[in-house]
């Protein structure tokens, strides 16, 4: 690691103000810094966006690898038939419009020692400030003979566009009876409750085109996100249907043969029609191959800034980002594009940012309409980012026998939905 | 006594975002000075508090009914399937200042 980059665990963001390199002040003193975002998924739009509203004097370049952006969430509906890609597929224009200037130009490299992009055509971005919000990798090493090439037949959809819709052909092809094998890998990765989702929604497509079939959910883990209320779910709408092997009863993936379809686990074999195969994962490798992830898979940040621990002046949010509590969501990630733009704003007009109340929702739909929840609320506080859950709050829905409430919260998680995408990316 | 402080904060921030407007289309970009605190509220609620689903929309609405909503959400006295679980630990000095931010919006009709 360049010696250039600095750990920052005791230097606060005043001080890092007071040891600020010459090289911002002639862009601050012509009132036009510049921001560079990377990617253009639920934290990186929505910290574009944020910024050109909170501080319309700031110059922001967002750096993203696609014309378009396919959402995760509701990337579930896809896969059960219920929602074309094209309903969770948007553009950036409405961005263009609001004076973010885009370019559809992977980031090739982050230097945060030259404070500079440099993007994949070879052009160099030099900014004042730049927000990393690049999402995920897949870590295939930790799976056993893993390589990125099995997604090919066994699609880990975990990323949303061509896997979404690889993942929802194999479910509606396999035959009669067959079976769908979920395996989410161990905390922590991107949407704890996500694979559950999933499994509830395609137990939706399965009853009514395949109900002799089977979906079997088998995890890295002993438990889950809302379990309870997820298996309450299960059994009033798909009884039988959907069964949970807990890592303790398997032991671990031993072998994985994506030609015959087929896991070895520790303790039992597993044969299927279609094998979701969900890798472990990793910050993406952007700010891994600049460093900022340091020796582990995640990158640690300042929890009033979002500053990254390893450089200055790069502040890393979302999925990639270790922020306290919150889970990896994209509810998360765009709430921390919002609270990032402030203090970005903030500290390039030298001001002290703000302490911000950020929230955290994640709903799932266990069919059209039974909806559940689960929610957090936390604080940023500078230095050592612990962002914890605040008291009395959050927390997941009621659990019983409660219908209504479930209708509520389904209607409450397209609402949710359609809101937070018209934000992001909407006119 | 609490609701006067609220409505002067209210026309603040209209006056605040009146001034910043920067001649782009959409409410949302033209009423800002936003406080930070107010920022989740509209991944749920819609941009600039205009919802366009299920979630009831906030901006415009009676500057003392969101501000006895929300204290009825954290205090327990009034009902909801989320609300209860996201505004616990706002204080009252937090909800005055919000109440007043989506109060100062302009409502649906544009
Ligand atoms: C099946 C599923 C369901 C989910 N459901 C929900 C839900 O209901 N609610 C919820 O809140 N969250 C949900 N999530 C989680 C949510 O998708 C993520 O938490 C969220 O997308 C994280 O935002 P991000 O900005 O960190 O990454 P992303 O949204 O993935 O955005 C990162 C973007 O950066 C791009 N990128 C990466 N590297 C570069 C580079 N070098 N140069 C340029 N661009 C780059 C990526 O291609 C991507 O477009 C779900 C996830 C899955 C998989
Ligand atoms: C996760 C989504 C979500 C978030 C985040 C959220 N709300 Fe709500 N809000 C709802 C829902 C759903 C309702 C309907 C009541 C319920 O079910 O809890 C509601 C109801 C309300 C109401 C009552 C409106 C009426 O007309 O009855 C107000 C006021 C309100 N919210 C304000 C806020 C504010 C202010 C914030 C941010 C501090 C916020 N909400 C954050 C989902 C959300």
């Amino acid at each position: 690691m360049s010696a250039r980059l600095t750990r920052r665990q005791t230097l606060g963001y005043a001080g890092a103000a007071l040891s600020a390199p010459l090289l911002s002040a002639p862009a601050l003193a012509q009132g036009s810094a510049h921001v560079v975002v990377i990617g253009g998924g639920f934290g990186g739009a929505s910290a574009a966006r944020s910024l050109r509203r909170v501080a319309p004097d700031i110059r922001v370049t967002l750096v993203t690898d696609a014309p378009e952006f396919s959402t995760c969430p509701f990337s579930n509906l896809v896969i059960a038939g219920l929602r074309e890609i094209s309903e969770i597929t948007f553009s950036y224009d409405a961005l263009r419009a609001e004076g973010v200037e885009v370019r559809v130009d992977p980031a090739a490299a982050l230097a945060p020692d030259r404070r500079e992009v440099v993007l994949q055509s070879g052009d160099r971005l030099a900014y004042d400030r730049a927000i990393v919000s690049p999402g995920i990798d897949f870590v295939w090493d930790a799976l056993p003979g893993g390589n990125p090439g099995m997604a090919a037949s066994l699609p880990h959809a975990w990323k949303a566009g061509a896997q979404t819709l690889m993942l929802r052909d194999q479910i509606q092809a396999m035959p009669e009876g067959g079976t769908v094998i979920i395996a989410p890998p161990d905390n922590p990765f991107r949407c704890p409750p996500g694979p559950y989702e999933r499994a509830s929604l395609v137990a939706h497509y399965l009853s009514q085109h395949n109900p002799s079939a089977k979906v079997l959910i088998v995890d890295g883990k002993n438990q889950f996100s809302k379990q309870s209320l997820f298996t309450e779910g299960w059994e009033a709408l798909y009884p039988g249907m959907i069964s949970f092997v807990p890592f303790s009863d398997h032991g671990g993936l031993s072998a994985i043969d994506a030609g015959a379809r087929r896991i070895e686990t520790y303790f039992e074999s597993f044969e299927a029609d279609v094998i979701n195969l969900i890798p472990p994962q990793s910050a993406a490798s952007i700010v891994r191959d600049a460093g900022l992830t340091g020796t582990g898979l995640w990158c640690e940040i300042d929890g009033l800034t979002f500053e990254s621990r390893e450089a200055e002046h790069v502040h890393v949010i979302g999925d990639a980002a270790i922020v306290g509590d919150m889970p990896k969501s994209g509810f998360s990630a765009s709430t921390q594009g919002k609270a990032c733009a402030h203090a970005v704003a903030a500290l390039l007009a030298q001001r002290t940012p703000e302490r911000a109340y950020l929230m955290n929702t994640c709903y799932s739909l266990v069919g059209p309409e039974y909806g559940i929840s689960v929610a957090g609320v936390y604080r940023s506080e500078t230095g050592n980012n612990r962002l914890s859950s605040l008291p009395d709050s959050g927390g997941t829905s009621e659990a019983g026998d409660l219908p209504q409430l479930r209708r509520d919260e389904a209607d409450y998680a397209r609402g949710w939905y359609a809101n937070i995408t018209q934000e992001l990316f909407g006119a | 006594m609490i609701f006067h402080h609220a409505r002067r904060i209210a026309r603040g921030v209209a006056a605040a975002g009146a001034v910043c407007a920067f001649g782009l289309a959409s409410a949302g970009a033209a009423q800002e000075a936003r406080p930070v605190n107010a920022e989740s509220c509209t991944s749920c609620h819609g941009p600039g508090g205009v919802s366009l689903g299920a979630i009831p929309t906030i901006a415009g609405q009676d500057v003392a009914e969101l501000d006895a909503a929300l204290r009825g959400y954290r205090d327990g006295a009034r009902q909801g399937t989320i609300m209860g679980r996201l505004v616990g630990p706002l204080s009252d000095a937090e909800i005055v200042e919000i109440s007043a931010y989506f109060a100062a919006l302009t409502g649906p009709e544009q």
